[in-house]
């Protein structure tokens, strides 16, 4: 008996490192190149930063979702409008617990937080963000072997220097994107009238690029954390001033409690800029540290290997969102209550 | 700043672009499905309460039902006990009436009785003396005088008559 | 050049200690008090998230720095 199942797990075991390692012979996978700036992507004339082009489709994917949910409004709910209205009467009682009767006043900004951050979070994992797009000749001093897949070009593993080869002859047009689509094409022709320069070769012939993915997670675009952060606690100092009027400032400026009170006002206006700070690198941090994880996982073992890592970033993305929305609600419970009895 | 990707337009950007989604969703999500909620808290709450009246109206009328129920009992319990006594007192009625009346029988019975035997008496008494005439004609064989007769059988029922 | 990379790394995992023993003890705390009160779970959890991110926000400025080092 024991040694059945012996005899399987060992099967098992050997499937599993079979395949990883066939799939680092196989399919070996790029390192991307790994930058802070969204990349911008060539279209229709225009050069959009991919993580722009990644928050839109978060927009849209909201929008039809809420569509499709409140289509066909009916008393007793099934199907969309149900999970709609789950998440909507779930985080309206979080909203309600920690914000009481400002509920309705703050859970859209709440809500849409949280949303928008999740959606765009979970579109990162999804196959082809990250990976397809316009190939473009190096703009830095690396490149990437290209490979002719029918009329589109994949990256290679192959990454080579090329110092000595910036004025390397034209290398065919430009186009195509590891596992391409025909949309990649789209950017092609209008890129290279624009330019009209072309691909470095090898010593044999075979063009060099570097990939500008379409989409690109929104979260590792400083300016789309910074946005929500900005806003975010834009929308904290409304509150904190609609409600105590004047006297929201002398949190701040605290003339009052001598000496150690003003180092402590002091303290609090820091720490309301640490804040903006805080939300916009929380978010791009772990999204991006994320995203940098799944590439080097997919690059050193291309097969089974970054699949935990998946599960993992899905629930990374679920709780930042979570953790933006809800410190937004803190905030903004904290901002609203008179701070004279405090001390 | 421009190493780490900002650049105010893209932020400026990403602002206007949270803001219309706000919008929308607010518009298209938050509000119908909010109200929806709503309502239907509104509408269940209703019906708690339309099925709590209802429950008290059965409790009421259920009330009512046995408060009736009790009364109608009551009710007959004092007609039965009303019946029972009538006849109670009929009974009674009767029963001396039949009293009385077997008591008049009896005393007219009586009466008739001692009135037959005071006749049989006499009669008797008239033939006995008669009889006994004959007899003692017969066995001294000559007639005694009637007076004589009739003097000793006298005699002899005052002696039959003490000794009786 | 090489000492940027080691700084930049240096950064990031220095500052991540704080944080995580930070979070460690946050979660240890409040999955006793889950422990003792079940019934508070979802109101501990929640607060257990909001801490663990001022925590976290320790390693963040941390990671800030790290990629100042890398790419400024």
């Amino acid at each position: 008996m024991s040694r059945v199942l012996n005899s399987k797990v060992l099967v098992a075991v050997v499937l599993v490192l079979g395949t990883i390692v066939a799939g680092k012979l196989v399919a070996p996978a790029a390192l991307p190149g790994i930058q802070l700036p969204a990349e911008m992507v060539p279209i229709l004339g225009f050069r959009v930063p991919n993580t722009l082009l990644h928050t839109l489709l978060a927009d849209i994917t909201l929008l039809i979702l809420a569509f499709l949910a409140t289509r066909n409004m009916k008393e007793i709910p099934d199907g969309l409008q149900n999970f709609a209205e789950w998440v909507i009467e779930g985080f309206y009682g979080l909203t309600e617990d920690i914000a009481g009767d400002r509920a309705r006043q703050w859970f859209p900004l709440v809500m849409t937080i949280f949303l928008l951050v999740l959606v765009a979070n979970w579109w990162e994992l999804v196959p082809g963000v990250d990976s397809v797009g316009v190939v473009e000749p190096p703009h830095g001093e690396t490149g990437f072997v290209l490979a002719k897949v029918g009329p589109l070009y994949a990256l290679t593993a192959e990454e080579v220097k090329l110092e000595y080869k910036k004025e390397g002859e034209k290398a065919g047009e430009k186009a195509g994107a590891e596992m391409g689509e025909g949309e990649a094409k789209e950017g092609e022709g209008k890129e290279g009238e624009g330019k009209e320069e072309g691909f470095p070769t090898t010593e044999d012939g075979r063009p060099i690029g570097v990939l500008v993915p379409f989409l690109r997670a929104s979260a590792t675009d400083l300016n789309f954390t910074l946005a929500l952060a900005l806003i975010s606690m834009a929308m904290v100092q409304y509150y904190g001033i609609q409600a105590l009027g004047m006297g929201y400032f002398t949190k701040f400026i605290n003339l009052k409690g001598g000496a150690m009170g003003f180092v402590v006002g002091l303290i609090e206006t820091i720490s309301e800029f640490a804040k903006i700070i805080s939300f916009s690198f929380r978010l791009f941090g772990n999204i991006f540290a994320g995203q940098v994880l799944l590439f080097i996982m997919a690059f050193l073992l291309p097969w089974l290997v970054p699949v935990p890592f998946y599960g993992l970033e899905l629930f990374v993305g679920l709780i930042q969102a979570f953790i933006f929305a809800v410190l937004t609600l803190a905030f903004l419970a904290n901002a609203v209550v008179a701070h004279d009895d405090h001390h | 700043m421009e190493a780490l990707g900002f650049n105010a337009g893209f932020l400026l950007s990403q602002i206007v672009n949270f803001v219309v989604l706000l919008v929308l969703l607010r518009m298209f999500l938050y509000r119908p499905i909010l109200n929806m909620l709503e309502e239907r808290r509104e509408r269940i709450r209703e019906s708690l309460e339309a099925a709590e009246r209802a429950r008290q109206e059965v409790v009421q009328s259920q009330k009512a039902y046995e408060e009736e129920l009790a009364k109608a009992r009551r009710e007959a319990q004092q007609i039965i006990e009303r019946a029972r006594e009538a006849a109670e007192r009929q009974k009674e009625e009767i029963l001396a009436e039949a009293r009385e009346q077997a008591r008049q029988l009896i005393a007219r019975a009586e009466e008739e009785i001692a009135y037959e035997r005071q006749q049989a008496m006499a009669q008797l008494r008239e033939e006995v003396a008669q009889l006994s005439l004959e007899i003692a004609q017969k066995v001294i064989g000559h007639a005694l005088s009637e007076a004589e007769h009739r003097q000793l059988v006298r005699q002899f029922l005052a002696e039959v008559g003490e000794s009786r | 050049m090489d000492l940027q990379f080691l700084s930049a790394g240096l950064a990031i995992g220095l500052g991540a200690i704080g944080p995580g023993i930070g979070v460690g003890l946050l979660v240890m705390g409040a999955l006793q008090a889950i422990g003792r009160n079940p019934e508070a779970a979802p109101e501990i959890r929640t607060n257990m998230i909001l801490g663990i991110a001022f925590a976290e926000a320790i390693a963040i400025y941390a990671l800030v720095v790290a990629l100042v080092l890398k790419f400024v």
